[in-house]
């Protein structure tokens, strides 16, 4: 499932500069897809845009988000479950001229093991 | 003053030194730490956490956690006093739940009797959450304080 971020979030900015994929965005600030604008998803607080959001699976062992996040406040989104194929795919196709290698426990949280 | 800087700099980067240079460097953090608790006993909730924050970026080992929930602490009377009831309840939960495990205190801060008064106003938030009106008193907020002995 794609990360979000909740109510909770005190609007600190640490998470936007993390997400490898520039899926996140401040408050009211529009976000970008191929070129095309769309509205701000969130005016109160920072917001992760799903359809941008690999949870950092071909990037990273864990979302750097979360990881970075000292509320804790992003979580999993129950509303957008996803495997990690499909996040993989959204991966390679929002970075076309990236080689990815293939999986692992480095580059993948489903991989890790405990 | 910049060469004077330099010079020290270059002579901290010697092997001797270098650990002396951090030695330096560690009671800023607590300066800090400090700072962060005087703006939080003064109310400035937000910027209690922002500074706590830096701190906590830099900070690993047993420390880390305490810092968060402190910081956690700090966010939920940010969102009491802003009518985020939602996000003031799960911060108050997760800010205590992270210092649990160094009550009754850590660094010399006292943390028994600071939880329990953060939990009344998690129950205010609550409250707050199922639709009561509140009128939160920021006077009775607990400091944070230091044991002296």
């Amino acid at each position: 499932m794609a990360t979000m971020i909740t109510e909770e979030c005190i609007n600190c900015g640490a998470c936007e500069p993390e997400c490898p994929n520039v899926a996140i965005y401040a408050n009211g600030a529009g976000w970008e897809l191929n070129g095309e604008q769309h509205a701000a998803i969130s005016a109160d607080f920072y917001y992760i845009v799903p359809e941008k959001c690999t949870e950092c699976v071909g990037h990273f062992d864990k979302e750097q988000c979360a990881a970075v996040c000292p509320v804790d406040c992003c979580v999993p989104d129950p509303n957008h479950v996803e495997s990690e194929e499909e996040l993989f795919a959204r991966a390679k196709a929002l970075h076309p001229t990236r080689e990815f290698p293939e999986l692992s426990a480095e580059t993948s949280h489903f991989r890790k093991v405990g | 003053m910049v060469q004077v800087l330099l010079t020290l700099l270059q002579i901290s980067c010697s092997r001797l030194i270098f650990p002396l240079f951090f030695l330096i460097l560690l009671p800023m953090n607590l300066v800090q730490f400090e700072r962060g608790i005087d703006h939080f006993n003064r109310g400035y909730f937000f910027e209690a956490h922002d500074i706590l924050e830096d701190i906590w970026r830099e900070t690993t080992g047993p420390d880390r956690l305490f810092l968060q929930g402190l910081i956690q602490v700090s966010v939920g009377f940010y969102h009491l006093f802003n009518q985020n009831y939602k996000g003031a309840v799960s911060q108050f939960t997760k800010g205590l739940t992270k210092l649990e495990p160094y009550k009754p205190s850590h660094r010399k801060v006292e943390l028994a009797v600071f939880s329990e008064r953060v939990l009344g106003f998690r129950e205010q938030a609550e409250r707050g959450l199922v639709g009561a009106v509140l009128n939160p008193d920021e006077s009775s907020v607990p400091k944070i304080i230091y044991l002296t002995s």
